[in-house]
């Protein structure tokens, strides 16, 4: 009632409110625009230049003064403190490393070692079989040796079935071609292939 | 005969007139004790009050880790690490109590990591942006992992923040990174008129950098302040305090305007040689979105990033308009990408009171089955 646009003549400071952020807003668009433009740009860098022209004489000479009075006192300069804090962080960062790899190891034990603790166990056990006595070394032994019989009754067997395939071969030719001997010893190209075959016995 | 309607020929009714003077007198009295208490620091904001421990620290860089407030089996595997910009401090994730992105998250069941860059010295002149993305933040991550004991990890970065999430993202895809979250990220610098007034006024022709930094080692905190508030001077410089001014007897507006005044006015210098490249690589020669920036010997391309992507815009973002966060998802590998665009400014989306019912309840659906 009694309002338009906002407008209340009932509330006169609401309305000079009003009235005050209806001007702000117009110099905030207005601002907005100016700070905006290729001229600011070169006025506040010109400000800034200014700024920076006026005062390293004097940031100069309080450095230099600074750096005789710290001399004087035998004090560290700014600048070698400086350089001491940049090695701190070097060092920091190598400790930061170790503290890592610290943790690795550590993380890796905590979850390993029932893991580890296993197989320690297992190779124990294993040892202990094999080393009761020289009664391991002879069971050794006597398997190998079982294991080189077995390979000679292959060979034996593989030179009988050549010898009879050879024969077989000589029947079934009508001409019979002299028997080409044979460097004893020297396997025939399918002795050879089996003996490929049977390599891992 | 015409009547006229009895309010325009009596517009003025003085009973209303009196109460409404003395309403705001009585305001003016309330306004004038919280003033007072305001000038002499009696009323003070406390800022970043959710429960932490420091676990981690190198050089200026501390990794905080928020206690988990939500029970164990509403709790999250993927741990979130949040990383804030190299200007102003961190603290702006974790406002104050009840508008706290760092509360809420914590609350949501996620293990809260995040990173303060701190303030650098005279001696951290020579920090790069290849330091911060490819020595403290891998460095970081590295000991979120330890203590998590999760490899995976999702990744907030705001502002500059984000910008170094990104590269992060580009050079160290294989690292764990799970989710990676980009907040009014400046990556893209190509659109010099839409940007806004900062190319300009970084201009080679206008601004002495070398000038600059070889007087002050690191750019001032102080510099940077007032660059941010001449974006737009009548509202930081004038009509901010008016609104304090018209809200003085509203304890909670104060406590909120003075939180937010407290990290506005918390500025720290950032380290001179980061700040060359922010103005060279960046904002003159787009080097991040050329793929032309060289860190470590080898361009960063955004085209490595293959985390889940999620990317958020805020409209009305006068630091970090639109168009300098939208392409980025034209150039990731990632399958998995989203981008938000909300109402509001760059730190309104974020520590804004809206920000509770706005964008964080998106982040954390989005974040949420990603984090499982």
């Amino acid at each position: 009632m009694g309002q338009k646009n906002g407008f209340d003549p009932n509330d006169p400071i609401g309305n000079l409110r009003k009235a005050r952020d209806a001007t702000l807003d117009a110099w905030a668009k207005a601002m907005i625009n100016l700070v905006n433009t290729e001229t600011f740009a070169r006025w506040i860098g010109a400000t800034l230049d200014s700024y920076l022209i006026a005062s390293a004489p004097l940031q100069n000479l309080i450095n230099t003064s600074m750096k005789t009075s710290l001399a004087r006192l035998n004090l560290p300069s700014r600048d070698e403190l400086t350089t001491l804090a940049r090695r701190v962080t070097h060092i920091e960062m190598r400790l930061d490393d170790i503290e890592i790899k610290i943790d690795q190891l550590m993380h890796a034990l905590r979850t390993q070692t029932p893991v580890i603790v296993e197989m320690l166990t297992e190779q124990l056990e294993q040892n202990r079989q094999e080393e009761v006595g020289l009664n391991g070394m002879e069971q050794r032994l006597a398997a190998l040796d079982h294991k080189a019989d077995q390979m000679l009754q292959l060979i034996e067997r593989l030179q009988q079935a050549a010898l009879e395939q050879a024969e077989a071969a000589q029947k079934r030719r009508k001409a019979p071609r002299p028997l080409q001997p044979m460097e004893p010893g020297t396997p025939t190209p399918e002795e050879v292939k089996e003996d490929h075959a049977i390599e891992g016995f | 005969m015409t009547t006229l309607p009895e309010t325009t020929l009596f517009p003025v009714d003085p009973a209303k007139v009196v109460k409404n003077l003395y309403t705001e007198v009585e305001r003016l009295g309330k306004a004038y004790e919280m003033g007072i208490k305001i000038a002499t620091g009696k009323q003070r904001a406390k800022v970043a009050q959710t429960p932490k421990e420091a676990i981690w620290t190198l050089n200026k860089t501390t990794l905080y880790y928020y206690y988990p407030q939500a029970p164990a089996e509403k709790r999250k595997r993927v741990p979130l690490l949040l990383v804030f910009a190299l200007i102003n401090k961190p603290y702006i994730f974790d406002l104050r109590p009840g508008n706290s992105f760092v509360e809420y998250m914590v609350q949501q069941g996620y293990n809260v990591y995040l990173i303060d860059w701190g303030a650098p010295g005279p001696e951290d002149t020579h920090l790069t942006f290849e330091d911060y993305a490819l020595e403290y933040l891998p460095r970081a991550v590295r000991r979120m992992q330890m203590h998590s004991g999760q490899r995976d990890f999702s990744m907030l970065g705001w502002c500059i923040g984000a910008t170094l999430a990104a590269i992060y993202a580009a050079m160290r895809p294989d690292d764990g990174l799970r989710n990676l979250i980009l907040l009014t990220a400046p990556i893209d610098f190509s659109n010099k008129e839409a940007i806004g007034p900062f190319p300009k006024w970084l201009k080679e022709e206008y601004f002495n950098l070398d000038a600059i930094l070889e007087q002050t080692g690191n750019y001032p905190g102080e510099m940077i302040d007032i660059g941010s508030k001449l974006l737009k001077p009548v509202e930081n410089l004038i009509g901010n305090y008016l609104r304090l001014l018209d809200n003085l007897d509203d304890p909670k507006i104060v406590e909120s305007w003075q939180a937010m005044n407290t990290w506005v006015s918390d500025g720290v210098p950032f380290a001179g040689a980061a700040y060359r490249q922010l103005v060279v690589d960046l904002y003159r020669e787009n080097r991040l979105m050329n793929g032309t920036w060289i860190m470590r010997g080898r361009p960063v391309n955004l085209g490595n990033i293959k985390a889940s992507l999620l990317n958020i815009i805020a409209r009305q973002d006068h630091i970090v308009p639109p168009c300098q966060s939208e392409t980025i998802l034209d150039r990731v590998s990632s399958t998995d990408k989203h981008q938000i665009i909300m109402p509001g400014g760059h730190i309104g989306i974020m520590a804004g009171s809206g920000a509770r019912r706005g964008l964080w309840p998106q982040i954390d659906a989005w974040l949420a089955d990603r984090s499982i």
